[in-house]
């Protein structure tokens, strides 16, 4: 008796729907974000992570009668963090980063600030003031942690 | 934005930016990005409440500015201010010159 091959031993790509779904994940914080075009809405990101998370789904969906119980835990666990990674991610995007005081405390047009005067990061001392006859463009930020 | 200096500075304008990180920390910031203009330290929120952009608890339970941008004219008076209500989301800085360019 002969034994047809046991599978193919073609690699299966769809097993890297995990890995490209972190890819997805990873770049837009590395790189996507530091410009204002794929930062403001991820159009690069989303459809990398999608892919991926089609990718996964479908590794899970070919192994779902895997001969072996491993390769279907396996399959089912890249399938899990594919999903909890694209679930995180539309959360940070969509959600998370909209939590922000309402704006309607800040300072309106026409009024004046208060004078204050900050240490700059080369440790003078900067007054608002200072910068009488000029335009300033002030920026805040939340800072670096 | 440190890309745009000439241009700002053709239109009479200098930049600061305001956090509550210490200076030590801003510094390596501002080397790290090439900065030509001043990062203030902000820890006591004085500025921030100047300008209303204090962020209770933003960060870690530790209060922060929002991110914000204000235009202070001549005058020291605020001429345009964009609060953006996503933090991902900041203004460009064109959006910044034709503010500008409204301003004369």
């Amino acid at each position: 008796m002969t034994h047809s091959a046991p599978s193919s031993p073609r690699f299966e790509w769809s097993k890297l729907g995990l890995p490209v779904v972190l890819l997805g994940f990873l770049s837009y914080f590395m790189v996507f974000a530091k410009y204002p075009l794929t930062r403001d809405v991820p159009w690069v990101n989303l459809p990398i992570m999608l892919i991926g998370l089609w990718m996964a789904w479908k590794y899970r969906w070919r192994n779902r009668k895997a001969r072996l119980t491993r390769t279907r835990i396996f399959s089912s666990l890249l399938l899990t963090g594919s999903i909890l990674i694209v679930a995180l991610f539309c959360f940070y995007v969509f959600v998370y980063s909209y939590q922000l005081p309402k704006a309607d405390s800040g300072l309106a047009v026409q009024q004046q600030p208060a004078a204050v005067t900050l240490k700059d990061h080369q440790g003078n001392d900067v007054s608002l003031a200072d910068y009488r006859g000029k335009n300033v463009i002030i920026s805040f930020y939340r800072g670096y942690w | 934005m440190q890309s745009k200096q000439p241009e700002f500075s053709a239109r009479n304008t200098e930049i600061l930016a305001i956090s509550t990180d210490p200076p030590e920390d801003s510094a390596k910031i501002a080397t790290k990005l090439g900065l030509s203009y001043p990062i203030l330290s902000d820890p006591d929120l004085k500025a921030i409440d100047a300008f209303g952009v204090r962020h209770k608890e933003g960060m870690m339970g530790k209060d922060i500015a929002r991110p914000a941008v204000f235009i202070l004219n001549t005058q020291g008076q605020v001429a345009w201010s964009d609060l953006t209500d996503n933090w991902r989301v900041r203004v460009t800085p064109e959006a910044l010159i034709e503010a500008l360019e409204s301003l004369k």
